[in-house]
């Protein structure tokens, strides 16, 4: 071999040798070839469509579907962790995000954010492990619901309306409330708080009675969460990240975001007849106008 | 009569890369030179993915890195070539433009230090990662040199000619590519109102 090979080989040997240790003492190879922590921010209301009024409903079935898949179609993958930020939402939204969190296949551990109350909460308890700093808010273990009845403002219109209907009941959201749709309300209420409960004990492995003594919607800080069992550790995303690691079994973790991809900027012009809609509304009716519809929405529509 | 072999091309412009560079400088070698630029630019991309995992992220992971690399490594030579090519015409210079390639793709040979520089940073914290600095900045200044003395070989030209060229390409390529983010701006813009 001449001189040239000579040299040349001693520069591959250094360069290939420099590259091979640097990966060794860098990070495990997963992690080199990409992130094996996933990382999935959730932020805002719980609701089924994102075009619901509960506090911007950022937070979808559909989105969190599409973000558990594409953590569990990446092998490097080994865990993931939920960002959250909510203060709830819809009732069966929340069951269903909840669900495909308990059913996903690998370690996930959330990190609360500055609030994570009520819906928030819900879907938090079916992971491995909540991570909440000790100023975050939490607890709200309750369900909230509004009945509006618009006889008042029909007659404000000079708008006779009369409804009918077809079984006993039918009618309670349309008519002013009697003590017996009161109490049918009531019980139906009650029904979905004994669910949000039992899904706390069992995703808490807590005691029953322990959690129906603390489920009266009010508000918990992280560390008195803590206290309670409904939070594992005090901290903020790292901490999460470690232990979503330790789950896992991931000796050097690396998180990496995982997002869904940008939504075309013509694609959101199909919210434009929306927009238009409430200037409309706003500048015909007044603000009334908009606060009314909100309201409406949200009309016998149980939220946790 | 035959160009440099891959071996003579490599060792060759690290240790006397004036006769390299003029070897190179008549367009046969091309094909060996790119060849050699895919390769540094391979290795200076999972260098880079090594040392800082977060920006290989970005792109997907080291490999799209160092792929990503490879075709930004040739669009750039194309770009700096057919700039600086043009430069040297006005000036009055004349050269071989695929002698020219291979000069400037050769240029990058030592880049592959970024390697061991790169190790540094991993294993030997701050004060390696401001060797791995330093070294890298050393590594471009060394680069800049062999694409000057690229420009001057193939041209045939004096040093200060070459440096003349060098300067004015990198003024106009950055020029093109503030144009070039100026139209996408311009055409963007009426989108979102």
């Amino acid at each position: 071999m001449n001189r040239n090979r000579w040299l040349l080989l001693a520069i591959g040997v250094l360069v290939i040798g420099s590259l091979i240790l640097s990966a060794v003492f860098a990070r495990d190879w997963r992690a080199l070839v990409r992130g094996n922590i996933g990382v999935i921010t959730l932020t805002g209301g719980i609701a089924e469509g994102p075009a619901a009024v509960l506090g911007g409903a950022g937070i979808t079935p559909a989105a969190v579907r599409r973000l558990l898949a594409l953590a569990e179609a990446d092998p490097r993958i080994a865990a993931v962790v939920l960002r959250i930020e909510s203060p709830g939402g819809s009732v069966a939204a929340s069951q269903e995000i909840g669900g495909l969190i308990r059913d996903f296949p690998r370690p996930v551990v959330v990190s609360m954010a500055d609030g994570v109350a009520s819906g928030g909460l819900y879907i938090s308890v079916f992971a491995d492990r909540i991570v909440a700093q000790p100023g975050t808010i939490t607890g709200s273990i309750g369900v909230i619901m509004s009945h509006i009845y618009l006889g008042g403002l029909y007659e404000r219109l000079g708008i006779q309306a009369e409804v009918l209907t077809a079984g006993e009941h039918k009618g309670v959201g349309m008519e002013p409330l009697t003590p017996e749709s009161r109490q049918i309300l009531q019980e139906f209420l009650d029904d979905l708080h004994r669910q949000f409960i039992q899904a706390v004990a069992e995703g808490r492995r807590l005691d029953l009675e322990r959690v129906r003594a603390i489920a009266t919607g009010e508000l918990f800080t992280g560390q008195q969460a803590q206290a309670l069992g409904l939070v594992d550790r005090l901290g903020g995303l790292d901490l999460a990240i470690e232990e979503a690691a330790e789950l896992a079994g991931v000796a050097y973790p690396e998180p990496v975001d995982i997002t869904l991809p940008a939504v075309p900027w013509w694609q959101t012009l199909g919210h434009f007849p929306s927009l238009l809609l409430d200037r409309v509304s706003v500048a015909l009716l007044g603000k009334d106008a908009l606060l009314l519809r909100q309201q409406l929405e949200l009309h016998l529509l149980p939220r946790w | 009569m035959m160009g440099p072999g891959f071996a003579e091309m490599v060792v060759g412009i690290l240790t006397r890369p004036r006769d390299m560079l003029r070897q190179v400088g008549d367009g046969r070698s091309l094909g060996p030179a790119l060849i050699v630029l895919a390769m540094v630019a391979a290795i200076t991309g999972w260098s880079s993915a090594v040392a800082a995992p977060h920006n290989a992220d970005l792109v997907g992971g080291p490999a799209p890195l160092a792929l990503a690399t490879i075709a930004g490594g040739g669009f750039l030579l194309l770009v700096q070539a057919g700039i600086g090519y043009g430069v040297a015409r006005l000036l009055g210079s004349r050269g071989n433009f695929r002698g020219l390639l291979s000069g400037l793709a050769l240029a990058n040979v030592p880049s592959v230090f970024q390697a061991p520089f790169a190790l540094l940073g991993v294993t030997l914290g701050p004060a390696g990662m401001a060797l791995n600095a330093l070294g890298t900045a050393a590594l471009s200044i060394w680069v800049i040199v062999l694409s000057v003395l690229a420009l001057r070989e193939t041209f045939v030209t004096s040093t200060g000619r070459a440096v003349l060229i060098y300067f004015l390409s990198l003024i106009l390529v950055l020029f093109l590519a503030l144009a070039v983010l100026a139209l996408v701006v311009g055409l963007l813009l009426p989108a979102f109102f």
